[in-house]
């Protein structure tokens, strides 16, 4: 540490720079809070993070006095700005491909039932129980937890919806409304229209009874899905296979 | 090592000389600061994780803080960074008014920030954004659900900066004391230039709080 040759001859900030270095820390101060009037999107956070980095470097080369320090100093320092990005860069990582992973394995899990039901848009004991049947199969607790909480493992950080809550439902919360929600998905929720429409209707019918008494399914609701329930075999599946386009996908990659 | 003289500064035994003592006190600073920076760590990684994942309820209660009482707090902080850098210039020139009149200055300019910290403190507590269950603000529960998280890091990172403020201005308390004495010159001025490093440090830890929290949440 000790260097005989530079005994006693600590650098001495002189009061110019001193003063450059506080002039250049005010003028960035309202470059940053400027710049933050204005709306860049996406680009807000890094640029307001580069401006702060920029004043940081300032602060540390020259206050601090890092420009004249010895290596070991900025070895120490540096090491916990690595460490910082390690935490940062990993957590990061890890929390936004979570669901990602959900919907690249969804569609394999497609086929699980061939049960048809007749009138699926309509509550019934037997459909709500097939309901929990595919619910456990699909694996939904992973994200909505066990007991529908929206506590899954992956579902806290993705904020997962709670099935016990009446209200923020962003789709509406009748039958109709959360079958459109499983055929399209919302934000981290895939589209699982991959399972049949059986399957969707009861997985819907399942998770609204875990809450209070959903609104009942109107024939505006049902055109909205695209269900005429006056029209001879509505309740029948349109579509329960493996989707061409999600196959060739897998085969391309395998080769 | 109390009964120090300005220019003919004792060393303890296991130094080769006051250098090496000088220059291992240093080092042992700047390893506090290490683990400085990682203490603030997970609540900044923590921050802005969440902030992405709730950004319309982060956005929203980020517009509830004050940007122009955080720009002054700022400034403050700048200006008490080159107070203490001058503090320490003349005590290596071996100008003692000019130590105690800088950390003079920067104890005010440290009392300016609490002072500032306090009336948004009492703002934020007046409107019920206090963290965990003390959150008793359910009209902005309505437009941010995930206000009360917002709140949360905000009480938590800038009170822990605030802390340090306080933390700071102690140790200024006494460093004013000592210079008053006569005990910082060219020769021996360790305390300054370790509680230097440290109030830069806490000066750097606002100038990244300050955007996170007040201008782009």
């Amino acid at each position: 540490m000790s260097d005989d040759k530079n005994k006693h001859q600590h650098h001495i900030l002189s009061n110019a720079a001193s003063m450059w270095v506080f002039i250049f820390l005010l003028v960035f101060t309202v470059i940053t809070v400027a710049i933050a009037q204005f709306d860049f999107g996406q680009l807000n956070f890094p640029i307001a993070m580069l401006i702060a980095t920029v004043k940081a470097f300032a602060v540390v080369l020259f206050f601090m006095g890092m420009k004249y320090d010895s290596n070991d100093n900025r070895v120490i320092f540096a090491t916990s700005f690595i460490f910082l990005f390690i935490f940062l860069g990993f957590t990061a990582m890890d929390l936004f491909s979570r669901g990602q992973i959900r919907v690249v394995g969804s569609p394999l899990m497609a086929v699980v039932s061939d049960k048809v039901f007749d009138k699926p848009w309509l509550p019934t004991e037997e459909i709500v129980a097939h309901g929990k049947e595919i619910y456990v199969k699909q694996a939904c607790a992973t994200c909505h937890g066990d007991e529908g909480l929206g506590n899954g493992p992956a579902g806290i950080a993705l904020g997962a919806r709670n099935f016990h809550e009446e209200a923020g439902w962003k789709n509406g919360r009748n039958p109709a409304q959360v079958f459109g929600t499983l055929s399209k998905g919302l934000n981290a929720m895939p589209a699982y229209s991959t399972i049949s429409e059986s399957d969707r209707w009861a997985v819907a019918h399942y998770v609204l009874t875990l809450g209070p008494r959903a609104p009942e399914v109107t024939e505006a609701d049902l055109a909205k899905v695209g269900v005429d329930p006056n029209q001879q075999g509505a309740g029948e599946n349109k579509q329960r296979t493996l989707p061409v386009n999600f196959a060739e996908k897998i085969y391309l990659k395998e080769i | 090592m109390s009964s120090a003289h300005a220019n003919e500064h004792e060393h303890a035994h296991h130094f080769r000389d006051a250098e090496h003592q000088f220059q291992t006190n240093k080092q042992g600073m700047w390893l506090f600061l290490l683990q400085e920076v990682l203490f603030f760590a997970p609540l900044f990684v923590g921050y802005i994780i969440f902030k992405f994942i709730y950004f319309d309820s982060f956005h929203y209660a980020s517009k509830q803080l004050d940007w122009v009482l955080g720009s002054v707090n700022t400034v403050i902080l700048i200006v008490s960074s080159f107070t203490v850098a001058r503090a320490i210039s003349s005590a290596q020139r071996g100008n003692q008014t000019g130590v105690i009149e800088n950390l003079v200055f920067t104890l005010i300019c440290g009392l300016g920030f609490m002072a500032v910290k306090a009336i948004e403190y009492s703002h934020k507590i007046h409107d019920g954004l206090l963290p965990g269950p003390l959150f008793t603000n359910t009209a902005m529960l309505e437009v941010a659900p995930e206000a009360p998280l917002f709140f949360t890091f905000y009480f938590c990172m800038t009170g822990l900066h605030a802390l340090h403020v306080v933390g700071g201005l102690v140790v200024f308390v006494w460093l004013i004391k000592r210079a008053k004495r006569g005990e910082f010159g060219p020769g021996y001025y360790t305390p300054l230039e370790l509680t230097g490093l440290y109030w830069h440090f806490v000066d750097l830890v606002w100038i990244f709080l300050f955007p996170l929290l007040y201008l782009v949440g």
